[in-house]
């Protein structure tokens, strides 16, 4: 460049003086133009003619990197630089030299009596964040700056021009001012339960009053129907479109992920007005996410910021806003969508019970035609055993007659159409008359009933109460095996009665007694008399109770009895009225209660007919005799099992016809039957008292004896669940009541000739438990995760996984549509990279399987369609035959993807793919978990990462920094850290710095005062000088008081550091030899807090090349209960031995190694410095990301690694991976923008030469699929030629790491092999 | 900032292919020269390319031959002690022991580049 320059004939050039023809050769573009310029007819004259320190002043802003403006002599003659000429925008190049009020013409009024001060009185100003509203692109908009002018001193002390660096702020304002309105709007929609509330919160929170949200509209279709306008900001809500067709082109629909640009002149005519008054001209539609489930059609409309392009962030800030808005109704829909459903289900409830109440009445008519032929048959029949089948039908046609009457009852009651007719009457007596149907059959089952009831007058209807005492007596009756029943009528005073039915039975649990008065609810108390009941009756009971206006409570213990209480009011509470006749029928024997000897009711025989039925259930006990005094020895023994005495003579009678017959009443004693004589089948009933179906089938299986008898199961619960459960408990077949006869006597003879095909069985029920345990094993590991990676490695561990040799979980990242896929396995880590982030339309199976929605299963990769050829090839080694399935979110989205891989063909059993569809269930939920955890995370780190841009320019050391928020909120904090490279290319100023308090105000406050030292670095980085700054500073920034900032500018030639801490915790130095000490000179209090006129101390040391410099915030060392002094031990002892590491896993290393338990309290700020240079162990370089420059950086690389003298072709292949790896960088990291370094570190070690290569970005995902591409082949030369390689992704930046092992000495090569 | 260097010595037999010597360092920054440089004497002639002292030959180096390779009758030497040879195998560039062998599969005709040397 600089022959260029000198090539160019010029007419101001040879008039130029040495110093500024030096800086014209570093200055650009500018540069040369200012070089060309026709100086000599300028009213500034030839720059020869310049006062020395407009001179020096235009030299440094003309070689300067950073944006600087020089204004000089009256008319403030402007000369600029190569920085600040796009804030020129079209006025450059012909501003150069102009008046600066001809230049400046838009801001002139603002800047002009700030420089007319400077130039009068010489203090200099500094502006923070001034928004100036440049000109940009024919355009006036909205840009802010922080600048200071400066004097320049002509040599008689007056002011003879302005030296001013800016640096535009305009993105961190912006984001700053966006994200406030991004964290009220999450704020607003955090409770919203409706779409009409996060409408309207939404409107209200942008009312127009947000630069960058003029206004927003929300068009949002219900129920299928187009969207309508839902809600908008105050200023334009009714001037906006109903519909939200009204606002698109005809004929054309919004498709998800498209956005649409109207102008506000052309689309949106009713705001044309606003124009005038700085009312938006554009406005953006986006459609409402239709990813998110649940979610509604429709679009929001947002007013853009007519002084603001529509650049990056400003799309991006949009995007976030109407996904948060989308996210938010989305969440409502779901709400709304429960609360219907709960809507539905009371509706179907009561058309249930409308139901139950038809129903029962239409079965009274066949049962009473069933009773009555019954009774006269029996009347008219001698033959005793056709009799005794007579007596079993009409028996249990009674029952079920009582069974409708309780049902049709408790329909009534439930449907509030129960209408009881009380009748005043002794209340003592009634039920002592009703309870006293139980002395025979408590006398027979040798329970003491005791009747303690005085008179008590009661209004109640007789008949309801009949119900309430039969039902609380059966149920007494059915849990006692000995001692007593006692009930008992006092009137504890004159308004009340209590009733009271206790016993000495058996008792419930506690779990189940707050239960027992819910409908249809069975306690499961296996010491019962019977199983039997349809769990209406102690409900029923509570119902006909209340209907009186009394209350009913249960007492109970376990093995020592129920009590049942109920409280009614005394009639004298009642208003006197006359005593009605009883109209009901003699039965209830209302009209005469001491009528004890009074038939019973129709009601109270079935009651008690029922619970006779229990007591005759026990058989006597030679009734486990067989009954096959007929039958032949060798036929087979059937064993019936049945806790009711009709139904096991039923089956005795249909069995004993084919074989020998054995029978017991419950499981308990069938097994003591059985193992005297093993049966060759056995048909059970599952609801049984003690030990039932299940359990008897259980405790057979356990048996070695007898686990091979085939077991049939009765049972009326119909319905494939009750069966499944009956055979996966181990029961051989089911067979549901009502069956017939011949139906059992086949099934019996099946189950006795097919012994070969139970074996069969039994192996499939082992299969399915292998496969629940192996659920259930991937649920734990899966909901232990914490992580993709750790998800995947669950997977693959988890007996679900197959086997398979690989595993991959690919995660859609819904805003660039790419897949990121992270592997487990026996997989290359060269493929991991190539496919570690793919494009989500790359004919790979984890890809086209998001895209579809569908699983593929290829048994054979051979077989598959063309188009994958290549991922077939690539993964030959590992993957013959796959399963890839699409994972889904709670609501059924599509997430990502998953992978499983054989290394040889296969088939996969219907068994396998349902255990993977399972597991595929719990892993989408699991991702889901992880990925809205891990998008938290991303937000705070992004947003800190974003404001903390780390430079990278220098050339005069390697940087690596890091920010770790807090772990219990994760969110934005107040430390910063902060590189400023100096004008001088060996000299760079770092600082690490903490600004109390968490969240955005410490985030604000730590992101102007990193500003500001960065600003002031420009004119002096001396530590002085940028802290006493910074100190000025602080006292103006609300919120800064106390902040604590280390500050350090290094040199890497020289060799040193000068630095000086206000309040910070010491910087830290290892060098190469393994010695780390604290630098704890330069000490001065935290900002704001000393005296103004303190002198300030400042350190210096020396900064050996290959040592590392650690500057860190306090968060990284402090531990609660612990003092400063073991953090700072701790620190020393992790940092030590990392001085052969890269600055970046410097960074990472430590903030692993210095985790408290439970994670860090406090955020972290740390940055690790290593000045550039080389000794015989280390080879440190910033090199400019410039292709052009690689050959110079190999050439001093091979100086250096010539004089390790190397074995072999190792120091060729470090050279070769080394630059490989820099080009990479160059390409990918940087987009080859020759301002930006990537950092470079080699070290020798004792046996192997370790390099590490660095840039500041990330790598696209380029390597999905087609030809290798160069970037490509540069990765197989790194694999192919070093040890080992890890790569290491980050926000900020991609790291390389090569691993070179010093293999023996070159004799151990035999070279003979070449020369044949 | 220059661009690397690389030096080509061609000579020739009486008959047989012409033998070009390459010396230096092939990279990004002169891969096109180099490919240029090399088309210039195999476009007349089939050639051999004697890598034995080239220095430094990186991934766009080798994209270089490898084009080279696929559009001329060019045949590429690279001996076993060269420390570019692991890097040749990697990149899948035929190659053969020495000049001679080169040569011989050029004469028997196999225009394109000869067998490929796994090897």
């Amino acid at each position: 460049m600089v022959a260029d320059a000198r090539d160019a004939h010029t007419p101001g050039m040879d008039a130029l003086p040495a110093d500024l023809a030096a800086a014209v050769a570093l200055g650009g573009e500018v540069g040369a133009y200012f070089a060309g310029f026709d100086w000599a007819s300028h009213p500034l004259g030839a720059p020869a003619t310049w006062p020395p320190e407009w001179r020096s002043a235009v030299a440094v802003a003309l070689a300067s990197r950073f944006p600087v403006i020089v204004w000089l002599g009256p008319q403030l003659n402007i000369v600029y630089n190569d920085g600040y000429a796009p804030f020129l925008d079209r006025k450059h190049p012909a501003a150069l030299g102009k008046a600066g009020r001809q230049v400046w013409v838009e801001i002139w009024d603002q800047i002009s009596p700030m420089l007319a001060g400077v130039m009068a009185t010489g203090k200099a100003t500094w502006s923070d964040d001034l928004m100036l509203a440049l000109v940009t692109d024919g355009v006036p908009r909205e840009r802010y700056f922080t600048f200071t002018y400066s004097p320049i001193f002509a040599e008689n002390g007056t002011v003879s021009g302005i030296f001013c660096p800016v640096s535009e702020t305009t993105e961190r304002v912006l984001g700053e001012r966006r994200l406030r309105l991004l964290t009220t709007v999450a704020a607003e929609l955090l409770h919203t339960r409706t779409v009409a509330q996060a409408v309207d919160g939404v409107a209200q929170v942008c009312d127009g009053t947000h630069p960058d949200l003029p206004f927003i509209a929300m068009y949002v279709s219900s129920d299928g129907k187009p969207a309508t306008l839902a809600g908008a900001s105050a200023p334009v809500r009714h001037r906006l479109p109903r519909s939200l067709a009204a606002l698109l082109p005809q004929n054309t629909e919004l498709g998800a992920g498209q956005t649409l640009m109207l102008d506000v002149r052309d689309r949106l005519e009713s705001l044309a007005a606003d124009i005038e008054t700085g009312g938006p001209t554009q406005a953006l539609l986006l459609p409402l996410a239709a990813g998110q489930a649940g979610a509604r059609d429709g679009a929001l409309l947002f007013g853009l910021n007519p002084d603001r392009p529509l650049d990056d962030q400003y799309q991006g800030f949009c995007r976030l806003l109407a996904d948060q808005i989308a996210a938010a109704f989305a969440s409502a829909g779901s709400f709304e969508l429960e609360r219907r459903r709960a809507d539905a289900l009371a509706q179907l409830d009561h058309a249930k019970t409308v139901f139950l109440t038809n129903v029962s009445h239409e079965f009274r008519t066949p049962l009473t035609l069933l009773l009555g032929p019954l009774e006269d048959a029996i009347a008219a029949e001698n033959a005793a055993p056709q009799r005794e089948r007579l007596e079993t039908a009409r028996r249990n046609a009674a029952r079920l007659l009582r069974l409708v009457n309780s049902l049709l009852e408790f329909a009534r009651t439930e449907a509030g159409r129960a209408d009881p007719k009380p009748v005043r009457t002794d209340l003592g007596a009634l039920t002592a008359q009703i309870a006293s149907c139980f002395a025979e059959l408590c006398e027979r089952a040798g329970i003491e009933l005791v009747l303690d009831c005085a008179p008590a007058p009661a209004e109640v209807d007789p008949q309801m109460w009949e119900t309430i005492v039969l039902n609380l007596l059966s149920n007494a009756v059915k849990f006692t095996f000995s001692g007593s029943i006692t009930v008992r009528v006092d009137c504890p005073d004159q308004d009340t009665i209590d009733v009271s039915v206790s016993d000495t039975g058996t008792g419930i649990a506690a779990e189940d007694q707050e239960h027992l008065f819910e409908r249809f609810y069975q306690a499961r108390n296996p010491r019962a008399r019977s199983m039997e009941g349809s769990g209406i009756g102690l409900s029923l009971v509570r119902s006909l109770v209340e209907l009186h206006g009394g209350t009913i409570s249960l007492e109970s213990v376990m093995e020592r009895g129920t009590c049942v209480h109920i409280r009614l009011p005394s009639a004298r509470q009642v208003a006197e009225r006359a005593p009605q006749q009883p109209s009901r029928d003699a039965a209830s024997g209302a009209s005469d209660p001491r009528t004890a000897t009074s038939p019973l009711s129709p009601v109270a025989t079935a009651y008690v007919a029922e619970a006779m039925q229990w007591l005759d259930s026990a058989p006597a006990s030679d009734d486990d005799q067989d009954r096959d005094h007929d039958a032949p020895a060798h036929q087979p023994l059937v064993l019936i099992v049945d806790d009711n005495a009709d139904m096991r003579r039923h089956l005795e009678r249909v069995c004993s016809a084919r074989w020998r017959v054995a029978s017991a009443s419950d499981g308990e004693s069938a097994l003591q039957a059985m193992r005297k004589r093993r049966p060759d089948v056995v048909v059970t009933d599952v609801m049984m008292p003690t030990l039932d179906g299940l359990g008897l089938v259980a405790a057979m299986r356990k048996d070695p004896r007898l686990a091979a008898v085939p077991v049939l199961m009765l049972s009326a619960r119909a319905g494939v669940e009750a069966a499944g459960a009956g055979l996966a408990a181990g029961a051989d077949d089911y067979l549901p009541k009502p069956f017939s006869s011949i139906d059992l006597v086949n099934r019996i003879a099946a189950r006795l000739n097919a012994d070969a095909r139970e074996h069969e069985r039994r192996e499939l029920d082992r299969a399915r438990a292998r496969r629940a345990a192996a659920l259930a094993e991937f649920a734990a590991a899966v909901s232990a995760a914490g992580s993709v990676a750790q998800l995947v490695e669950a997977l693959l561990a988890s007996p679900a996984g197959l086997g398979a040799s690989v595993a991959a979980l690919g995660v859609l990242d819904p805003d660039s549509g790419a897949i990121r896929n992270a592997f487990e396995g026996d997989i290359p880590p060269e493929l991991r990279e190539r496919y570690h982030v793919i494009a989500a339309d790359s004919p790979v199976p984890l890809a086209t399987v998001i895209r579809s929605a569908q699983p593929m299963i290829i048994t054979d990769t051979h077989e598959l369609d063309t188009q994958f050829a290549e991922v077939v090839r690539d993964s030959e080694l590992f993957t013959r035959a796959a399963l890839v399935y699409p994972l889904r979110d709670r609501v059924g989205s599509v997430i990502g993807s998953m992978f499983l891989a054989w290394p040889q063909p296969r088939d996969f059993t219907p068994e396998e793919l349902d255990l993977v569809e399972r597991a595929v269930v719990g892993a989408g939920q699991a991702l889901e978990r992880i990925d809205a955890a891990e998008r938290e995370h991303r937000i705070a780190a992004g947003f800190q990462e974003h404001q903390l841009d780390l430079d990278r320019r220098s050339r005069a050391g390697v940087l690596g920094a890091v920010y770790q928020p807090a772990a219990e909120m994760m969110r934005v904090g107040g430390d910063w850290y902060l590189v400023a490279p100096l004008l001088d290319e060996h000299r760079l100023a770092v600082s690490v710095g903490d600004a109390v308090g968490h969240g955005l105000p410490a985030a604000t406050v730590m992101s102007r005062l990193r500003s500001a030292a960065a600003a002031a670095t420009l004119t002096e980085p001396a530590p002085d000088f940028v802290l006493d700054l910074l100190e000025r500073y602080a006292a103006s920034v609300p919120g800064a008081e106390c902040t604590t900032v280390a500050y350090a500018v290094v040199d890497s030639e020289a060799g040193v550091i000068d630095y000086a801490c206000a309040g910070h915790p010491y910087p830290l130095l290892v060098t190469e030899s393994g010695e780390a000490r604290y630098l704890v000179d330069g000490r001065r209090p935290p900002l704001t807090v000393g005296r103004g006129d303190a002198a300030r101390a400042l350190g210096r040391d020396e900064l050996p090349p290959g040592s590392l410099l650690l500057l860190y915030t306090d968060g990284l060392i402090e531990r609660p209960g612990e003092s400063l002094d073991e953090g700072f031990d701790r620190l020393l002892a992790a940092a030590t031995p990392l001085c052969h590491q890269a600055v970046d896993a410097v960074c990472t290393q430590l903030l692993e190694a210095m985790v408290p338990p439970g994670g860090y309290r406090d955020d972290v700020a740390l940055l690790a410095l290593r000045p550039a240079g080389v000794t015989p162990t280390s080879f440190v370089t910033a090199q400019p990301a410039d292709p052009a420059a690689v050959p110079e950086l190999r050439a001093r690389l091979r100086t250096w690694l010539d004089d390790l003298n190397l074995p072999g072709t190792l120091s060729h292949d470090v050279l070769l991976t080394v630059c490989e790896a820099v080009n990479n960088a160059i390409e990918h990291g940087t987009r080859a923008d020759p301002r930006q370094c990537v950092s470079v570190e080699v070290f020798a070690e004792p046996d192997s030469i370790c390099a590490s290569v660095s840039d500041p970005g990330q790598w696209a995902p380029d390597t999905t699929t087609g030809r290798p591409a160069e970037g490509g082949a540069g990765l197989t030369l790194i694999y192919g030629l070093s040890d080992s390689v890890e790569i290491a992704r980050a926000a900020r930046g991609t790291r390389v790491t090569m691993h070179h092992r010093r293999r023996r000495a070159p004799a151990a090569r035999p070279a003979v092999g070449a020369r044949r | 900032m220059t661009a690397a260097n690389f030096t080509l010595k061609t000579s020739q037999a009486d008959l047989g292919p012409a033998m070009v010597a390459v010396t230096g360092e092939v990279d990004a920054t002169n891969a096109a020269r180099f490919t240029a440089a090399v088309e210039d004497v195999a476009t007349e002639q089939p050639t051999v390319l004697d890598l034995s002292d080239l220095l430094y030959l990186d991934s766009a180096g080798f994209a270089a031959l490898h084009r080279i390779v696929a559009g001329h009758a060019v045949a590429i030497a690279l001996p076993a002690h060269s420390p570019l040879r692991k890097a040749a195998v990697l990149m899948g560039l035929p190659h053969h022991d020495n000049a001679e062998d080169a040569a011989a599969t050029l004469d028997s005709g196999a225009a394109g580049g000869g067998r490929r040397n796994g090897g």
